[in-house]
């Protein structure tokens, strides 16, 4: 049946857009700082692994988780090399967030300029797939929905448990109180860096492998990932794997009635209206930026 | 001496929090009223609450007969309500004369009138750009009005920041913790210059303070506020002679500052 | 000769849109993502409205800024209120809505295939033929666009608009109606860039939705910051710069060579670097 199709390819989608806005927010969330350039980490994940699985040939037993690590490396590097210079210039929310375009443009352009516009693919042939009753169910489809069941909890009892984990969220909830009582925030930006990019590494290995990378592929998912953000309130993580889910299944179900060219409204009408009506999102959390 | 600030049993909750607790009191015109207080106890959300920049949960104010809790912050400082903040949050990169005039509203803001600068929009700008530096004389920063703002010391800016709520020709003067960070010298000239204010311009104030001196003082009336709720209000001699509040008070303050 | 022409047209158009961009993000801190959107809707206006309902250039350009400037308040309204990292992507939402729009609603945009034969404007039974009557005009309307600018730059509304960019509870508190103002501001700057996107229309006879893309919207924000925002040479300077500099590549590339990403790696280089270190770009008055 269409429609339970439709939601199981949602529910996959909807683990990785989970899984990039959770990256997401996490790095927002810590160093209040509009990432854009996410989308540009999360595409050099993908030639990350073509390069480690096809050109030198490793094993995807090892090409994949590392090139979930070169993912977290990029991220980190990005925030040394463009963040960072930015940072001890006192530059404001606005001047890192141009930056981060710059950023973003420049990778993408490179990625352009090396591999070419067009799609590489990084397998051959079919992946397993198995149909129950009439819906198609791939490995992808599980793998995702797996590794995004699996990685949340770890991610929860990461930043609850540990003392690296509590001093994230110590950092995210107050950073000026964060630094008086000691915490080294740089140290703690590289790790952020590190972490929220290790999951959008996790979400493209997955994507890639499936459907190969191109020059925007982060910038596509990047947005709806935005939008899961909003969509589950700013500042709270469960929330934007809620909304990850959330928009995946209601794109993929968008398929239903309405061609392929409308996703993109689809997905922004919903930000729209969430902006316009609830802009604190589904868990009514609204990242609070000093107003008076 | 007539009250122009009437605050009625207003309370605020954040959360489960609760940051006034049905709190009332009155600031009487051409006085300096201040709001005591430990840290924490509601002073700055009362401010915010009396200026529009939050929205009052219950309870009214009146300003000279009119409610205004239901006004946003723009449209309580057109009334004639002025305030200031805990940073002087001076426009660095204005000159000290161009914060003062951004103060005074005018009809060259306006698109239309920007591009079709009449005769009129020219003599407001410069009745403005008089009235400014009038300003800058009583505070003592004429000399500095080409200045930039950044350039200044962190005294001045806190007068430049004054001489701004100022120019708009309020009624009522709110400043939260003006004499943080001053020095002994331009303590002493804050203080002279709210009670020449308040003696000659005939302007109120209401003033979040916690130094004692500034307090007792130049003002007329002292209202204490702890966890949200007033527990004393009168004159400096009254509270200062209800040993058993300000002992309360004090001690709490001893207790919060040994941290 | 010609194509120098030809590149000055380009930096001129480029600069109208440059410096009611600065108005918006320069001078009150509406960092906004959907100038773009607003040059595209007013190009496809106008030629909408000249090349199918008939209109005269005059009425159609000015029609077109109208209709833009009614929209951006529409969407100003309900998203300005918000914070500014909100804001920011509610417009790169409202920018890709707008060119989903354009590709799907052929009836008025002829989808993919854009809109041609925009007639050339004339001015009483002469009709602009020449490539320089062209660059004359598209000089003089950018001439206009930079006047009011200037204008605007020059008077009490510059202090007010700083004042709502550098700390907006503070101009609240000085009586200024930030909300308001922001909503006013930004349908005047989508209306003004709906100008420029007539000029395009009138220029190249020929709109498509290729030109409104992203890439564009961060060309347009490269060009401010490389060559400084709170500027009117800046508005200049800029593209003047990121359109003339890549067309050295012309003379020495040459074959094979994919300009288009490299000018957009260079873009992107520029920006960051600019951020780092000269904020205030080449003639600015004010680091971002």
């Amino acid at each position: 049946m269409l429609l339970l199709q439709l939601l199981i390819n949602g529910i996959a989608s909807g683990a990785l857009y989970a899984l990039t806005a959770v990256g997401f927010a996490l790095i927002y969330n810590g160093t209040r700082i509009f990432h854009i350039a996410h989308g540009a980490v999360f595409t050099f994940g993908g030639y990350a692994l073509y390069l480690f699985a096809v050109p030198l040939g490793l094993p995807w037993i090892v090409a994949l988780p590392a090139a979930v690590l070169a993912t977290a490396g990029f991220g980190a590097l990005m925030d040394a090399l463009v963040y960072r210079p930015l940072r001890k210039r006192g530059t404001g929310p606005a001047g890192m967030f141009i930056a981060s375009i710059g950023a973003l443009t420049f990778a993408q352009a490179v990625y352009a300029l090396v591999f070419g516009t067009d799609t590489v693919n990084l397998r051959q042939g079919g992946l397993p797939t198995f149909d129950i009753g009439e819906v198609t169910v791939t490995a992808v489809h599980v793998i995702a929905a797996i590794v995004a069941l699996l990685v949340f909890p770890v991610l929860q009892l990461f930043l609850s448990r540990t003392r690296w984990g509590r001093a994230i969220r110590a950092l995210a909830d107050n950073p000026r109180l964060a630094v008086v009582r000691g915490i080294d925030a740089e140290r703690l930006y590289i790790l952020i860096f590190a972490l929220g990019s290790a999951l959008a590494g996790l979400a493209v290995v997955i994507l890639a492998f499936d459907l190969g990378v191109r020059p925007d592929l982060g910038f596509t998912v990047m947005f709806v990932a935005l939008v899961a953000v909003i969509v589950g309130g700013v500042g709270y993580l469960p929330g934007a794997a809620a909304g990850g889910f959330l928009l995946g299944v209601t794109q993929n179900l968008s398929l239903w009635q309405l061609s392929g060219r409308w996703q993109d409204v689809v997905v922004f009408g919903l930000l729209l209206a969430f902006l316009a009506l609830r802009p604190q999102g589904i868990f009514g959390h609204m990242l609070v930026t000093r107003r008076v | 001496m007539e009250a122009i600030l009437q605050v009625e049993e207003i309370s605020q909750s954040f959360g489960g929090l609760r940051a006034v607790d049905n709190a009332s009191f009155t600031a009487n015109d051409t006085e300096i009223t201040s709001l005591i207080g430990p840290n924490g106890a509601g002073k700055t959300t009362i401010f915010n609450i009396i200026s529009g920049f939050l929205p009052c949960q219950s309870g009214t104010i009146m300003f000279r007969g009119q409610p205004i809790h239901e006004l946003k912050p723009f449209e309580a400082a057109r009334r004639g309500i002025a305030r200031t903040f805990q940073d002087p949050r001076v426009f660095h990169d204005m000159t000290v004369l161009e914060n003062v005039m951004v103060g005074i509203r005018q009809k060259g803001e306006r698109p239309l009138w920007a591009l079709v600068r009449g005769d009129q929009v020219n003599a407001e700008w410069r009745r403005a750009r008089e009235r400014s530096e009038a300003i800058l004389s009583t505070v003592g920063l004429i000399d500095r009005a080409q200045d930039l703002a950044r350039d200044l010391s962190f005294g001045e800016q806190r007068f430049l920041s004054i001489a701004r709520s100022l120019v708009g020709d309020p009624a009522i003067i709110m400043m939260d913790e003006p004499t943080v960070g001053l020095d002994r010298g331009t303590f002493a000239k804050l203080l002279e210059l709210m009670t020449r204010l308040v003696e000659v311009e005939r302007k109120a104030f209401l003033v979040i303070e916690h130094n004692m001196d500034a307090v007792m003082s130049v003002s007329a009336k002292v209202v204490l506020l702890v966890q949200g709720a007033v527990v004393a209000s009168g004159t400096p001699g009254e509270i200062q002679r209800n040993r058993s509040m300000v002992d309360a008070y004090l001690g709490r303050r001893h207790a919060a500052a040994s941290h | 000769m010609d194509y120098t022409l030809h590149l000055v047209v380009i930096v001129l158009i480029y600069a109208s849109l440059v410096v009611s961009l600065d108005l918006l993000i320069g001078h009150t801190g509406i960092l906004s993502f959907g100038h773009a959107a607003f040059y595209g809707i007013g190009a496809y206006a106008t030629a909408a409205l000249t090349v199918y309902a008939g209109w005269d250039w005059f009425s159609a350009m000015i029609a077109a800024a109208a209709i833009t400037a009614a929209i951006a308040a529409l969407v100003g309204i309900p998203t300005l209120r918000l914070g500014g990292d909100y804001f920011i992507l509610a417009m790169f939402g409202f920018q890709l809505i707008v060119i989903t729009l354009i590709l799907n609603l052929e009836p008025i945009t002829n989808g993919p295939f854009g809109i041609r034969n925009v007639p050339r404007p004339s001015i009483g039974s002469f009709q602009i033929q020449s490539g320089l009557g062209m660059a004359l005009f598209v000089a003089a309307v950018t001439g206009i666009i930079f006047l009011v600018h200037w204008r605007f730059a020059s008077s009490p509304m510059k202090a007010m608009l700083h004042a709502i960019r550098d700390d907006e509870a503070v101009a609240m508190s000085l009586g200024i109606d930030v909300v308001r103002t922001k909503i006013l501001v930004f349908a005047i700057g989508a209306g003004f860039a709906a100008l420029s996107g007539s000029l395009m229309a009138f220029y190249f006879r020929f709109v498509t939705a290729n030109s409104f893309v992203l890439a564009t919207i961060i060309l347009l924000w490269a060009m401010l910051f490389v060559g400084g925002s709170c500027s009117i040479a800046g508005a200049i300077v800029g593209p003047a710069i990121l359109v003339l500099f890549p067309e050295l590549f012309r003379f020495v590339g040459g074959e094979g060579l994919d300009i288009p990403n490299i000018q957009e790696a260079l873009y992107g280089l520029l920006l960051v670097l600019v951020m780092i270190f000269r904020p205030q770009g080449l003639v600015g008055r004010r680091a971002a």
